[in-house]
């Protein structure tokens, strides 16, 4: 061979590179993470699991657009249930520990009625707000490096 | 016919893949066929290279585009024709990094009868160069699926790229120019005539592979969304020699994935080769001073010779009879 130095060379860097992701992770385990939050409620999301797994990001958008831009803000699961299209009052009451919080109450029945009386000064983060940190929607999307950027409009802190 | 040819083996593969998960051989195409894959891949890669190492190149070839470095009072270019390792390095990066050389191509076309003009082209060059880098910077953000944690530095560039964004998702910049540019490229190859007499199957066929990963790389991501945590469950699995098969992911990610283990089992033995070809030209890769060193020809090995002396030493006698000239004449030195 000619050139051994350099051709050896060129060899183990471009071995190197390639098999990088196999060093980084020479004798670790990952447990991928898992809805645990929610899980210990014992609760079932608003719809199944396969479903939120794949979808979840898109029924969000959808949300997003119905509330933001058409003022609907009841979502009909596919079983008839009706929930109210919010993160706080929703995803996050199984998602994440801690209050909701703003105080928004939920009424028993009707879900509209309550955003006539919310006085937006009033809706002060308490101590006990959610852990956004430790929430199900982080620790999964940390794993999956994907930024949420619900956050960047829903202030809680 | 090298269209179609190329084209039925593009749509034969993902069938295979959508077949091979429907009849529930997930774990063939979700451990055995990557690790196959990439294992011909890197040995594939390397024999090729070494194969090229044992090719000697015998001389300097000054295939330059800039004046050589001669007298003071000449102005030198050291990267477009470099006399030092150092202008080398220099040109080899633009080479690699910009592609230096396809920057200069230019269309060839007779106009008026019989002139012939050369035209500014640069359109091949920015296809190419962008067709190029997307492949890399979605190579290099595909690593958030391959490490826990995920580098600071991929998370970056993921980012960067997904910049804009429709609604609440990131729309990757990369996907866009990958589709734009590998689609460009294919029209370019059938549209122009004489390009299209040289272009075979192996010109086609990557054209299509590479477009049937990048689409159904975005379907998976903008439309037929698939359960993220199921499939970087998978990849760790791989790299950390652990390999589970997660149920659930959709098929749409095994037409993906076994994609991209066809391109890379082909890969050592196609024209992809020049990922590394590219670092051995010897065009580009050797400083232009044959002027200033003397290179010796590698496959020179020592000659058994024998010199004109010798040979009328031996001879001159019966030279002499026969009234041939002779350089040495020891009669007359005698007398
Ligand atoms: C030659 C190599 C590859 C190319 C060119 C490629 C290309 C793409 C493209 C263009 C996308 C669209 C979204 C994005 O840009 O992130 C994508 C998504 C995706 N690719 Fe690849 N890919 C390659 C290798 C792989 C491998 C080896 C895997 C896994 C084993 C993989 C798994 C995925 C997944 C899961 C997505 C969806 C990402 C999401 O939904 O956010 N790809 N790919």
């Amino acid at each position: 061979m000619y050139d051994k130095g350099k051709i050896i060379t060129g060899i183990v860097i471009f071995l190197g590179l390639m098999t990088f992701p196999f060093w980084m992770s020479l004798g670790k385990a990952v447990n991928p993470p898992e809805a645990e939050i929610a899980q210990q409620l014992g609760e079932e999301c608003i719809e199944d699991a396969e479903y939120m797994r794949e979808n979840h990001m898109k029924l969000l958008n959808d949300w997003r657009t119905e509330v933001v831009r058409e003022g609907d803000r009841i979502y009909v699961a596919s079983d008839g249930e009706k929930y109210e299209k919010s993160l706080q009052n929703t995803c996050l009451k199984c998602h994440a520990k801690g209050e909701n919080p703003g105080n928004v109450k939920l009424s028993d029945d009707g879900l509209e009625s309550k955003y006539k009386e919310i006085d937006l000064n009033s809706v002060q983060p308490s101590a006990e707000a959610y852990d956004l940190e430790s929430s199900d929607c982080f620790r999964c999307h940390e794993y999956a490096a994907v930024e949420p950027d619900c956050w960047d409009c829903h202030i809680v802190d | 016919m090298g269209i179609g040819f190329s084209l039925l083996i593009a749509i034969v593969l993902v069938l295979v893949a959508l077949l091979g998960t429907s009849i529930g051989l997930n774990a063939l195409f979700a451990v055995v066929i990557p690790y196959l894959a990439f294992s011909i891949f890197l040995v594939g890669f390397i024999a090729r290279i070494v194969k090229w190492g044992r090719s000697p190149v015998p001389f300097r070839i000054p295939t330059t585009c800039g004046q050589q470095k001669s007298l003071d009072w000449i102005k030198h270019n050291e990267i477009e024709n470099p006399s030092t390792k150092m202008g080398v390095v220099g040109r080899m990066l633009l080479e690699i990094l910009c592609f230096r050389s396809l920057f200069r191509n230019t269309r060839m076309e007779l106009r008026e009868g019989n002139k012939l003009v050369f035209i500014w082209e640069k359109w091949l060059w920015l296809a190419g160069l962008l067709f190029h880098w997307s492949f890399f910077i979605i190579l290099f953000r595909h690593l958030r699926l391959f490490m826990e944690p995920v580098p600071s530095l991929v998370e970056l560039v993921t980012t960067l790229d997904g910049f804009f964004g429709f609604g609440m998702h990131s729309l990757f910049l990369t996907d866009a120019f990958i589709l734009v540019a590998v689609t460009y490229l294919f029209i370019r190859r059938v549209v122009i005539p004489h390009v299209k007499y040289v272009s075979l199957p192996a010109d086609y066929f990557p054209l299509f592979l590479i477009f049937g990963i990048a689409l159904s790389g975005v379907l998976m991501k903008y439309v037929y969304r698939v359960d993220m945590i199921a499939v970087k469950e998978l990849t760790l699995g791989l790299v950390t020699f652990n390999p589970v098969v997660p149920q659930g992911i959709g098929a749409i990610f095994y037409v993906h994935l076994f994609l991209v283990c066809v391109l890379f089992m082909y890969f050592p033995f196609s024209k992809l080769m020049h990922m590394g070809g590219v670092f051995l030209s010897p065009t580009r890769n050797l400083p232009n001073d044959s002027r200033a060193k003397r290179h010796v020809n590698p496959w020179n090995y020592p000659v058994k010779f024998r010199t004109y002396e010798e040979y009328e030493d031996e001879f001159r006698k019966f030279m002499k009879a026969m009234g041939l000239p002779v350089e040495k004449d020891d009669s007359k030195e005698k007398s």
